[in-house]
């Protein structure tokens, strides 16, 4: 891996690209499609995977980590700060694993699919830590079922980036 | 696509159905009641059968919900935090069924009446 500016030019780029694609994504209206609180597609999936294909775990990392400051800083309350950071946090550790461990019989579809029910799973950690309770726990399964057809799109978008770029 | 991935997709939704499962054995039948919890600590309860008038359980907090219960369900009436998740989550009727306001820390569930919250054997 090049170390160096091109290095950190090319982790501000990204950086950027996911912020802008979180907040294309919290104004899309897919609540009024789907009506279920805390679904969403996961763009910024497309930037963290190119990342953790392409530079490595500590670059895709602080690239998340950024990524969820910034977008707190710009929209957020501390309750999404948790939750996101929790999510966002969980989302590449799996990436991370699946890709090392099962790197061989996983395409980028299904490290995407392992980001994404992750991602659900951290978010629903962090809410029972809210709410002191095991109650949300069974929103779960929500979670889970949306989690593979938007990690499914999201894992398309980024193989086609992977090919490309 | 690799056969990897299909399995992910399989194990991913397995888990959901799991769970799934899980939560409705945990839903007991019987009398239904409302029970409103902040931070994880009871705030109030309110046995739902036999309710003449709605009753109003004023949650606040860093912010404020207002809960109605009268004898056909609960629900989060309105609410003063930014994202009214649990507002829109409607009238709730049936035992296991739950509001959230994660940003008051509030939970609104309906129970059924001595259903134990865990059963070992």
């Amino acid at each position: 891996m090049k170390r160096g500016v091109y290095h950190i030019a090319l982790c501000a780029v990204l950086t950027a690209a996911a912020l802008v694609l979180s907040l294309v994504e919290s104004v899309l209206p897919l609540q009024a499609v789907v009506p279920l609180p805390g679904v969403k597609l996961g763009l910024s999936n497309v930037v963290a995977l190119f990342a953790v294909y392409r530079l490595g775990a500590r670059p895709a990392l602080s690239i998340s980590l950024c990524r969820v400051l910034l977008l707190f800083l710009l929209s957020g309350s501390a309750t999404s700060l948790c939750m996101s950071l929790c999510g966002s946090l969980l989302s590449l550790g799996g990436m991370l694993a699946a890709r090392r461990l099962a790197g061989q019989s996983l395409s980028v579809l299904g490290v995407s699919v392992v980001g994404a029910a992750c991602h659900g799973t951290g978010q629903i950690l962090c809410a029972m830590a809210l709410t002191g309770g095991t109650l949300v726990f069974y929103y779960l399964p929500t979670l889970l079922l949306t989690a593979v057809p938007c990690g499914l799109l999201t894992g398309i978008c980024a193989s086609g980036l992977l090919k490309k770029l | 696509m690799k056969r990897g991935d299909a399995v992910v997709c399989a194990a991913v939704l397995l888990l959901a159905a799991g769970i799934f499962a899980l939560g409705l054995t945990r839903a007991g039948g019987g009398q239904l009641t409302a029970v409103v919890r902040q931070d994880g600590a009871e705030v109030a309860r309110v046995l739902l059968s036999g309710l003449g008038e709605p009753v109003t359980v004023t949650v606040t907090g860093e912010y404020e919900n207002v809960i109605t219960v009268d004898a056909s369900g609960a629900r989060v009436q309105s609410s003063t935090c930014p994202r009214q998740t649990c507002v829109h989550t409607g009238l709730l009727t049936r035992a296991g069924q739950s509001a959230v306001c994660l940003e008051n820390r509030m939970t609104l569930t309906l129970e059924g009446a001595g259903a134990p919250d865990v059963v070992i054997r």
